[in-house]
């Protein structure tokens, strides 16, 4: 939580002094009535015209001065709202950001989206109007109530009850509310999640005529909003309605006692009046409040999910200070890693040397992906270790990683934004010379200068206005624009027809592309492009030598080798 | 359709609710203003027998509020939740009915803040800007009313200065508008810019850019943080200036009243009055000066959510294609996504029935985009395809894509359970159908090894892409189309397992008209036509063999799979 409170920072004068101008503000409004009071008992009732005139002009003034106070302080309050939810904002973005692919695999991403904008929002709200209402409305309802005490202490001991009801009442009510919030936007969520598959799977509903049974599913999810809402509602209007009964169910009796009081003197009339005034005032601060009140509760649950991102705990931190100029061995050494408990790498071991193109083959789900992730770092091995150079990746320098690794993933990813853009997001400093030239190895070239406005064509949301294999040969250059020692290649020409691969990789070799590469595939024809091959079965390695060792003498490298060349096999 | 014709439909929709929550606020408010007559007239009345009616119509005006009030609120937030409910379902069903070509343009993020902000926003803004707005304009004119027949100098002075007290907050809201909107605008920039990089978290990881995305996503939050707090600090200046000029409204009451009163033209009781009625009625003022406010909130997402309402949907009418034979030709179609950049020009081709015809060519040829014109998902510019001979534009798009078995190169499953996923399209298939469809997509086994079987959630389980892959294939063999297209499906699975996908597919592709785009040779070889495509045109067409013997491009793909580098 330290993390939440350092957000004020730079902002915390601000706070106080916001706050404390609405305050003084909320002084001269307690102040008025008094005057007014003062208008009938000594003006009217005297006729004395000066006290009319003096009283008149200070209330001008205080007016004026609460006038300014409430500019000023809401000028600070806006200011720290958005400066502190801001800081808020930046710091769950980057502590997200700086997970571990682990500890973001914890998390739901509808949950972190909703955290970083709306919950963070709703925070911002919850300030501002803390800032605004939050001092000024109960300081105006106790000080109505303390002059009260001063005009007359058994009148205002109704007063005080009627507060206290309200008080008691809107806190059940507040919490009772709070609950229901909470699962109206636990549907809210699932809307998000629906509305988010209709258009992301928006070709496949419509190729399977499902699109009734999609209409449904939203439908549905949409009346439970409605309904829980309408609870809600019902709940929530009785708010404004209750107040007022009981205020003025309160005014009703101190003006009964009134009457009493006033026939035998005890009270002057305008007392009365200014009894009546700070009833007034309170019921609007009250009124004021309740609106708070709901601001509170959405405050209170964004609070506690923003608070469970605050509270969580990195996995630890490694001492990282080897650094690497360049790779030139890889090795695993009985490496073992499971998933969510299921084993998914069991004592992989091998080696490559500089100079090495290794390829890795194996069945659907055999761990071959997994290799790739955790040669990136994603995740730690559970046992044994991964060596670059002779050094164990974990102490590795995340700069030498960077500089020397670059892995290109089976799904591309690529961002919105122009092409120039992701290759700048990567390296900063690249010239367009460059760009071109890793284009130029990954046949990326010629479609990306086809479009009109060539390295500024504007990329769709993942890409999605590219074909799949144009995506996976962005992907490449990308990976390439790094200059890696080490690069991994994780079935990135699934979409490719053989003849690109063919040249893709025959580039690679060309323009001496990485000291290392590891090409992962489903593909004999790229396994004969390697000068080692490694297949992996169930986890475990099956074998690893040359394309024509494992041809004599590896059963599984056989099968796939004949099922990829010879077509009557299964005639 | 614009957002007056839109509002207008609703109220018309709901036209007796309205009236009654104008009835109801009407009541309400009269029980409110009548209230402080009352009171003075208690104050003058003080120690006389009179005294007692008063307390009981007092009392039973506080208790027509409480019942006039509850029930006008209830009334409309009612209403409201209704009509927002409708939008919603409307919103729903049009982006299931839109048009691909139309729905492209949009990002996912964008669409759900849409139906969930903006409709929020709709029906928040629209309970407050009608509450407001009703309450605060019965309030005045009741209060005029009354304090015209108490006394016609205070009753003008109020009148005279409430205009300029309601004119500077409008003028301050007007001006708020456009910086709320520049507000949305780079909200929605920075939920998208989130959205996005959590979506590709692995790659911010992989490729070490935290330092970047962080500083890209603090500027966005920068700007908006901006936005927000010059667009809530001026809008907050409406309320403070109206308080202000209803003080000096007091003020002068104050001495005007006072004057009188001392000149005895006023009791003490009626300069109660029109204190109360100075002071209290602070609150329909500032109302009004939030009304606009709060109608230009609504009134922006109105139109967003009707810009899409707008949009084309898909022409579902048509002919109603009971069955066919598979007989598929393109005849002269032009088509490019942009006006700028051809893409595929005077293509002519025939898919003859129940063949099995393999499309060739390199990435951006153009062969996924002929599945996107013969799904109808994109419209044609000029030529076009017809299947027996009947032109598929005439065609209902049901009934056509009925007949049509598609297995995309995206694998999109659903959340929701594997059965659920694989009945997708077939809900009336039974267990048996399902699970033989599953063991003909060889998914069966590793499905049925799972915790919860077939009813294993997606969301609780992750699957490898080839796993995804051989359950989008089941749920095609178990909907048993008539043409059956297979776009680049099998690349993703390892080759034993595909294999047997193969096996399976064989038997499907029998008596059907199958087409495959696909880069397997095994796949490619022992299709009954293979059609190579490169930029948009058709340059070779024959069987395997034929092609090779030409020695054309055809033959170039093929020995590359036998080179050495």
């Amino acid at each position: 939580m330290k993390d939440f409170y350092d957000s004020f920072n730079g902002n915390k004068l601000k706070l106080v002094f916001g706050s404390l101008l609405k305050t003084v503000e909320a002084f001269f409004e307690l102040l008025i009535p008094l005057y007014i009071a003062n208008i009938i008992n000594d003006g009217i009732v005297f006729s004395n015209v000066d006290v009319l005139y003096k009283s008149i002009f200070i209330m001008i003034l205080f007016y004026f001065l609460g006038y300014v106070c409430s500019i000023i302080s809401q000028y600070f309050s806006s200011l720290v709202a958005s400066n502190v939810g801001m800081n808020i904002r930046n710091k769950i973005f980057s502590k997200v950001i700086n997970f571990k692919q682990s500890d973001m695999d914890g998390f739901d991403s509808k949950f972190i989206n909703t955290a970083v904008t709306n919950d963070v929002k709703q925070i911002e709200n919850g300030i501002n109007m803390l800032m605004r209402i939050g001092l000024r409305a109960p300081i105006v309802a106790i000080g109505s109530i303390i002059m009260a005490f001063t005009i007359s202490f058994k009148l205002s001991l109704i007063f005080v009850v009627s507060t206290v009801i309200i008080f008691l009442f809107l806190y059940f009510f507040l919490s009772y509310l709070s609950k229901c919030y909470v699962k109206i936007q636990t549907h809210k969520d699932k809307l998000n999640l629906v509305v988010s598959e209709m258009v992301d799977g928006s070709r496949v509903i419509r190729g399977f005529n499902e699109q009734e049974k999609e209409n449904d599913k939203g439908i549905k999810v949409s009346s439970k909003i409605f309904s829980d809402s309408l609870f809600v509602e019902y709940l929530q209007s009785l708010f404004n309605p209750v107040t007022y009964l009981i205020i003025n169910v309160s005014l009703l009796i101190i003006l009964y006692i009134s009457n009493g009081l006033v026939n035998s003197s005890i009270l002057p009339n305008g007392d009365v009046v200014a009894l009546i005034n700070y009833l007034t005032q309170t019921f609007v601060a009250i009124s004021a409040l309740v609106n708070l009140v709901f601001i509170l509760s959405r405050f209170l649950s964004s609070f506690s999910r923003i608070k469970s991102l605050f509270e969580y705990e990195v996995s630890d931190e490694l001492i990282r200070d080897v650094s690497i100029s360049s790779i030139s061995s890889l090795e695993f050494k009985d490496v073992s890693f499971s998933y969510r408990n299921k084993n998914v790498l069991t004592d992989v071991s091998f080696g490559v040397k500089d100079g090495t193109t290794l390829g890795i083959i194996g069945l659907t789900g055999s761990g071959k992906s997994t290799l790739a992730k955790l040669l990136l770092n994603l995740y730690k091995v559970k046992s044994g270790s991964i060596l670059l150079n002779n050094t164990d990746i974990n102490s590795i320098s995340i700069d030498s990683l960077k500089e020397n690794v670059a892995l290109v993933m089976q799904k591309p990813n690529l961002f919105s934004g122009s092409i120039r853009n992701n290759f700048l997001i990567c390296n900063p400093k690249i010239s367009e010379e460059e760009i071109n030239k890793c284009l130029k190895i990954s046949l990326a070239y010629d479609f990306v200068y086809s479009f009109d406005k060539g390295l500024d064509t504007i990329l769709l949301e993942n890409g999605k206005n590219l074909s799949g294999g144009q995506k996976q040969r962005l992907a490449i250059a990308l990976a390439l624009s790094k200059n890696p020692s080490l690069l991994v290649l994780d079935d990135s020409s699934c979409a490719f027809d053989l003849k690109t691969e063919y040249d893709l990789y025959s580039n690679l070799k060309k323009n001496d592309i990485g000291n290392i590469k590891i090409i992962i595939s489903q593909r004999i024809s790229t396994m004969k492009m390697c000068d080692k091959i490694l297949v992996i079965d169930k986890g475990k390695v099956s074998g690893f030598g040359t394309y024509s060792s494992l041809l004599k003498k590896n059963k599984i490298f056989k099968e796939i080798v004949s099922s990829q060349e010879v077509g009557e096999e299964y005639e | 359709m614009n957002s007056k014709k839109f509002i207008k439909y609703y109220f018309n929709l709901y036209k007796n609710k309205f009236i009654l929550v104008i009835l109801f606020i009407f009541l309400s408010v009269l029980s409110y203003v009548l209230s402080p007559i009352i009171i003075g007239k208690l104050i003058d009345n003080f120690g006389s027998n009179n005294i007692y009616i008063y307390f009981i119509i007092l009392l039973i005006l506080i208790l027509l509020y409480f019942i006039f009030n509850y029930l006008s609120n209830i009334i409309l937030k009612r209403t409201m939740l209704r009509i927002t409910n409708e939008i919603r379902n409307d919103f729903i069903k049009k982006i299931n009915s839109l048009k691909i070509s139309n729905l492209d343009k949009y990002k996912s993020g964008d669409i759900t803040s849409r139906i969930v902000n903006d409709i929020d926003f709709i029906n928040d803004g629209g309970v407050e800007f009608i509450n407001q707005l009703i309450t605060s304009i019965l309030t005045i004119i009741i209060i005029f009313i009354i304090m015209f027949s108490l006394n016609i100098t205070l009753a003008l002075v109020i009148l005279l200065f409430t205009p300029i007290a309601c004119f500077i907050p409008y003028y301050v809201t007007k001006k708020t508008k456009n910086l709320y909107k520049k507000q949305q605008v780079s909200e929605g920039k920075m939920g998208s810019y989130v959205k996005e990089k959590i979506y590709n978290y692995s790659y911010i990881k992989v490729n070490f850019i935290e330092d970047k995305i962080i500083s890209k996503f603090f500027k966005n939050s920068l700007e908006y943080s901006s936005n927000n707090r010059k667009a809530v600090f001026y809008s907050s200046i409406a309320n403070p200036t109206s308080r202000f000029l209803n003080g000096i409204v007091l003020v002068i009451v104050c001495l005007i009243g006072g004057k009188y009163a001392i000149n005895g033209v006023l009791t003490v009781g009626t300069f109660q009055v029109f204190i109360s009625y100075a002071t209290q009625f602070i609150k329909p003022f500032n109302e009004l000066s939030n009304v606009s406010g709060e109608l230009a909130n609504c009134l922006a997402s109105i139109d967003r959510i009707l810009e899409v309402l707008n949009l084309d949907s898909e022409d579902i009418s048509g002919i109603h294609l009971e069955r066919t034979s598979g007989k598929i030709d393109f005849c002269n179609v032009d088509f490019s996504y942009s006006k700028n950049s051809k893409l595929i020009e005077d293509l002519s081709c025939c898919f003859e029935s129940k063949k099995k015809i393999a499309i060739v060519g390199s990435t951006g040829s153009g062969k996924t985009t002929l599945i996107n014109l013969l799904l109808r998902f994109y419209d044609l510019d000029n030529g076009s395809i017809k299947v027996d001979n009947l032109d598929i534009k005439d065609l209902s798009l049901y009934s056509y894509r009925e007949r049509i078995g598609v297995v995309l190169q995206e694998n999109y499953l659903f959340s929701g359970s594997i059965l659920d996923n694989i009945k997708y399209g077939c809900s009336n298939a039974t267990m048996d159908e399902v699970i033989a469809s599953c063991k003909a997509a060889n998914c069966h086994d590793f499905i049925e090894n799972l915790p919860d079987g077939y009813n294993t959630l997606l969301d609780n389980i992750s699957l490898s892409s080839g796993q995804k892959q051989l359950i989008c294939i089941a749920r095609v063999i178990l909907n048993n189309p008539s043409i059956l297209i297979l776009d680049e499906a099998t690349s993703d699975i390892d080759t034993l397992t595909e294999v047997k996908v193969q096996k399976a597919l064989d038997n499907l592709m029998k008596n059907r008209s199958s087409i495959v785009i696909a880069h397997r040779l095994s796949t490619i070889k022992k299709a009954d036509k293979i059609i190579v495509m490169d930029k948009g045109n058709i340059v070779e067409v024959g069987k395997h063999d034929e092609l090779l013997s030409k020695k054309g491009y055809y033959y170039s793909i093929y020995n590359s799979q036998f080179l050495d580098i």
